[in-house]
């Protein structure tokens, strides 16, 4: 039952209690003051009684007049009616009565013995009765005592009767007011505690309602210092507390979740997830990540055994004996192992493991990290090729650079040899096998700058599709017609810059072998389009700058490639032709232009299926296009032999060889050993018509510092380059600097002339 | 209030005296408001007595307590009753007080033309055997009732005194004839007895203390003198009871409380009496009682009345033949109406109440 229901009936019963007790003191009252009033009658009626008794004695001792005693007959006869009333129930009222009969009788007789006399004056004597005075007299005096004795205390008993009804009345009333402020303090009492507790409780459960409907600001009414407020209060400490927790919880869920949510972003970036065994039941658990490794739906979680026998055969044992180790002994491990996952896909996966132990110090565990590092591993092995291919370059390039200005020197002197020999002299046979040896180390030296990215280019826009349409009828005809090339152009394709001889170079090396691997009747694609390199793809392969690019896809159909010669595909002199048919540098120079072009290729190939390479050279902006260049004018008849050239050249045997070149060609020559010594002469000559520069010097200044900084003394000063191979300060945006020429090592004495008379006469050159 | 100085309570009985007459006080002061108006006519004329059995007229007076029951009264104190009932039959006054011998003896002679006129007993006040006394000089050699024959008696004929001296005789079986009655004014019959114009005297208070002041150890009490149980009784006339009931009522009411104040306050009652008739209060205490005051209307009161008729027909006063009905000579009604049970007497037919 609640409290409001029982206060409420507490304070009912209590309110029917105080009328039934207010019932039962009216009725107690009205039964004591009926009794009351009957004890007072009856006290009246003895007080009439004594009279009559002390008025009889009166009449005895005088002589009534008529008047008097009719009135003591009637007064008597009062009593007697007054008597019989009470005779019902009292039966000695009866006897009383009775005896007023004898009494009256009684003063009859004395009367009726004395005579009428009785009745009249007693002139003669005292009293019907003669009796003498002096006895009269004291019967008189003692009756008179008596008289005032019985009106004493009959005032005695009335005062003591009116006394106690009023005493009684007191106490009745008393009763009666205690028990109605009793009753009112009851009703009050438990007015009050109902005010104090239903009340306070209401508002109690009311918050509590409250706070179950999900109101986290409910809080109880905390009214005056009492024990419900108290409650009311403590309640509320507990809701702040709660609150507070609450918050605190919920601050640690988002946290939490935050942190799951991080740690699943870097658990799907980085396919990384957890694992654990349970020793006793050999139960794995997987997390998700985990399942979807080893191809198998989230929450998958198999046992031990199944687990390791995901791992591809060559290391099931490596992984077994570590687990074993690490449950056995507490050994943790970590391993980067291959797996075969339920879909047959070979996945490179690092495991770790590291054991659980229970408060006795026993392994019950074991449990650890598990992640896809197969792109990792993929990427690590591209940037190792990468990083060999760039180092084979570096190696190839220094030596071609020296080799270079041997050749320089060897094919100037073959030249000059074989210019002052009779052509029918058996020294100008020698000479001239010279001449072929030298002109075939300078071609296997500008393949190798090629693949080591240092050969000189001359980039410009080109129309790639024009470009692959003119290469297409040439490929066509040089593949022979048991190979039908298709060419696929996209449309509206962007430009690029690039060496458009390099490019046709390189789409000739890819065509021939593709016509190597094919068989008759094989299909050459070539197609071009545009494309995007995003970040994850530029990412991916490690040495891409994500960007537009313009695609150029050589695909053949042939019997493809190996998976094992994959990665050995772009090394100088590998090949996998017969010898004498392949030198092994024809996929390496296309990589290196490839590379040098700032472009990106990658290969793709199946056994018996074909192989596609694909080419990506970098989208050129129209407004960073630099101009076309202006299409080869005839050379000019302008003589220019007698100007003075300053040669510049670390290398004393080319120095010489060059001074001689220049003075056999009719010019005046200058020489310096390094760009300093170059620059001060330049101070001081002002005659000077041309600086003949090589590229690269030791001391600090290259061809370029000191170009840059003669012409800053002399502006009209002409500059003739030459390298061994070029470097980026040479090359700048894909272009040679302006006003600069360049011939490239070796050389021979006509190109020297031609690069020269060019240079003297401002006129460009069709290429370096 | 009069002074206390006799009182020698104990702190208690201190504390309850004060209280009683803070009550009291209280009791004025809520009566007189809770009483109705204050009746607007003229004074209300009570004759008394300075006798010690009108005690309660004296205290009604003294304590105010005619005022307090509405009452504007003007209280006098005559020499004996017999000359209040005179002054009553002369107008002189609505209320006398006196003892029921001369009330007897005016009945007995009233021959009945103006009942409405008569006096009429509202209630008798006292009853006390100490009232009157027969006093003689210790030289006198009268030591008894028996040594009186041959001697000279004063007192006041028609009085309780005259009446008194007939019981005496009649108790002692005296012959009346050998012995002289003096009729003397009851102020003169102290000299009279010193003079030794008398030898003894029938008297009352104050005038037996006065004497035992003034004669020491020479004074004697007779020792058969209390034959005479002496009662004081408040007369009216019929008419007055007739025509202002209430004022019957109130006025017996103010009696009740002047009895009350005297039994609650029994000394502080004989003092206001020793004030009031020149006594000493302490001669007062030791040869007074002061007997039972109390409102009644009983037998006892019938029978002194008849008694009374008897003593008129053996002195044959006028009118002593005649037959009477004494119940007609008490109006009971105002005093049933406030004291029911002071009320020991039957009541006479209406038609009856008119002799």
């Amino acid at each position: 039952m609640k409290l409001v229901h029982l206060s409420i009936g507490t304070i009912g019963v209590c309110l029917v209690g105080i009328v039934a007790l207010l019932t039962l003191s009216l009725w107690s009252f009205d039964r004591i003051q009926t009794q009351q009033a009957e004890l007072g009658d009856l006290v009246t009626l003895k007080s009439q009684i004594d009279n009559l008794s002390v008025a009889s004695d009166n009449l005895l001792l005088y002589t009534p007049d008529p008047a008097l005693w009719q009135a003591y007959l009637a007064n008597a006869r009062d009593i007697q009616q007054h008597l019989l009333t009470y005779s019902d129930t009292q039966p000695s009222a009866q006897r009383a009565a009775y005896h007023i009969d004898q009494l009256i009788e009684s003063i009859e007789r004395v009367y009726e013995q004395t005579g009428e006399a009785a009745l009249s004056p007693a002139i003669d004597g005292i009293g019907p009765l003669e009796i003498p005075l002096r006895a009269h007299v004291v019967m008189s005096q003692v009756a008179n005592h008596g008289i005032a004795l019985d009106a004493t205390v009959d005032e005695l008993l009335i005062e003591r009767q009116r006394a106690i009804h009023r005493n009684s009345t007191r106490v009745m009333v008393v009763l009666m007011t205690a028990a109605l402020l009793f009753g009112v303090l009851c009703v009050l009492a438990f007015a009050l505690i109902y005010w104090r507790i239903a009340g306070p409780t209401r508002e109690l459960a009311k918050t509590i309602r409250q706070i179950r409907a999900g109101d986290p600001r409910a809080r109880a009414v905390v009214c005056g210092s009492d024990e419900i407020a108290d409650l009311a209060h403590t309640l509320n400490a507990l809701l702040d507390q709660q609150h507070r927790a609450s918050d605190r919880i919920q601050q640690q869920q988002i946290a939490l979740t935050e942190q799951a949510q991080l740690l699943q972003i870097g658990g799907e970036v980085a396919r990384f997830g957890g694992w654990s065994v349970d020793l006793a039941t050999s139960q794995c658990h997987w997390s998700d990540m985990v399942a979807e490794i080893h191809g198998r739906p989230h929450g998958y979680s198999p046992k031990v055994e199944e687990g390791i026998s995901y791992y591809a055969p060559e290391y099931r044992d490596r992984i077994r004996d570590v687990f074993t180790q690490c449950a056995q002994l507490g050994v943790p491990y970590d391993e980067e192992l291959q797996i075969i996952n339920a879909q047959g896909e070979r996945r490179w996966v690092r495991t770790i493991g590291v054991p659980l132990r229970n408060d006795q110090g026993h392994i019950v565990r074991v449990q650890g990290a598990f992640q896809d590092i197969t792109e990792r591993v993929s990427l690590e092995a591209r940037l190792r090729q990468s990083q060999q291919l760039e180092s084979i370059g570096q190696l190839t390039g220094g030596i071609a650079h020296d080799f270079n200005n041997l050749l320089t020197v060897i094919m100037g002197n073959a030249e000059l040899l074989a210019e002052q020999l009779p052509e029918d002299s058996e020294l100008h046979l020698l000479t001239a096998m010279i001449l072929k040896g030298a002109h075939r180390g300078a071609d296997l030296t500008h393949h190798l700058l090629a693949f080591a990215r240092k050969q000189p280019l001359a980039p410009s826009l080109v129309d790639i599709n024009a470009l692959v349409g003119h290469m297409c009828h040439l490929l066509q005809r040089t593949l022979g017609e048991h190979i039908r090339v298709e060419l696929h152009c996209a449309a509206a394709l962007w430009p690029v810059l690039v060496d458009p001889a390099q490019l046709e170079s390189a789409l000739l090396n890819l065509a021939l072998n593709a016509r190597d691997a094919m068989t008759p009747g094989g299909r050459l694609i070539i197609e071009t389009t545009n494309t995007e390199l995003d970040q994850d793809y530029a990412q991916a392969q490690g040495n891409v700058t994500p960007g537009l690019y313009v695609q150029i896809t050589v695909s053949d159909d042939g019997c493809g490639i190996p998976p094992e010669n994959m990665e050995h595909l772009f090394e100088p002199f590998f090949t996998t032709k017969e010898t004498g048919k392949g030198t092994g540098l024809g996929l390496p120079m296309v990589y290196g232009f490839v590379k040098q072009s700032n472009g990106h290729i990658m290969i793709y190939s199946e056994p018996q299926r074909g192989t596609t390479v694909k080419m990506y050279f970098p989208r050129v902006a129209t407004m960073d296009t630099p101009e076309i260049s202006p299409q080869s004018q005839p050379p000019t008849t302008q003589t220019t032999q007698g100007s003075t050239i300053l040669v510049v050249e670390d290398d004393a045997m080319v120095r010489r060889y060059v001074e001689s070149q220049l003075l056999s060609l009719g010019y005046q020559v200058v020489s310096a050993r390094n760009g300093p010594q170059g620059l001060d002469i330049l101070q001081h000559r002002p005659d000077i018509d041309l600086l003949f520069t090589d590229m690269v010097m030791p001391g600090g200044m290259t061809g370029c510092d000191l170009a840059d900084r003669a012409r800053a003394i002399r502006p009209d000063l002409r500059v003739l380059y030459t390298s061994g191979y070029t470097e980026t300060a040479v090359v700048h945006h894909g272009r040679l600097d302006l006003g600069g020429q360049l011939l490239s090592k070796p050389y021979r004495r006509e190109e020297l002339a031609a690069k020269l008379q060019a240079a003297l006469s401002n006129l460009p050159t069709d290429g370096p | 209030m009069a002074a206390i100085p006799s009182l020698r309570p104990s702190l208690a009985r201190k504390v309850v005296y004060w209280l009683m007459v803070i009550t009291l006080v209280l009791a004025i002061f809520s009566v007189m408001g809770c009483s109705p108006a204050t009746v607007d006519h003229p004074p209300i004329r009570i004759l008394g007595v300075t006798y010690l059995g009108d005690l309660p007229t004296l205290v009604a007076k003294e304590q105010g307590i005619f005022a307090r029951h509405g009452l504007t009264t003007e209280v006098t104190f005559e020499l004996s009753g017999k000359d209040n009932l005179q002054i009553l039959h002369n107008g002189g006054t609505e209320f006398a007080l006196m003892a029921p011998s001369p009330f007897v003896l005016d009945h007995l002679a009233d021959d009945g033309s103006s009942p409405e006129d008569a006096p009429v007993i509202l209630a008798n006040l006292v009853h006390s055997t100490r009232l009157n006394q027969v006093v003689v000089l210790v030289e006198s050699g009268i030591h008894a009732a028996k040594d009186l024959p041959g001697r000279r008696v004063g007192l006041v004929r028609g009085t309780n005194a005259d009446y008194l001296w007939w019981l005496l005789t009649g108790f002692h079986r005296l012959d009346i004839n050998t012995m002289e009655i003096i009729d003397t004014p009851i102020d003169r019959l102290g000299d009279a007895l010193t003079t030794g114009t008398i030898d003894a005297a029938v008297i009352w208070e104050p005038w037996t203390t006065r004497l035992r002041e003034t004669l020491g150890q020479q004074l004697q009490y007779l020792a058969d003198g209390d034959i005479y149980t002496g009662q004081w009784v408040l007369v009216t006339t019929r008419r007055l009871v007739h025509e202002q009931p209430e004022l019957c009522q109130q006025v017996l009411m103010a009696y009740g409380d002047a009895i009350a104040f005297i039994e609650q306050f029994p000394q502080a009652a004989l003092q206001m009496h020793a004030d009031h008739a020149g006594t000493s209060v302490d001669v007062l205490s030791d040869e007074q009682d002061l007997g039972l005051f109390a409102l009644t209307l009983n037998w006892s009161l019938l029978a002194e009345l008849q008694q009374g008729i008897e003593w008129a027909r053996a002195m044959q006063a006028e009118g002593a033949t005649r037959e009477s009905n004494i119940l007609s000579w008490i109006e009971a009604e105002p005093l049933r109406t406030v004291a029911p049970g002071a009320v020991g007497i039957p009541s006479l037919p209406t038609k009856d109440t008119l002799p």
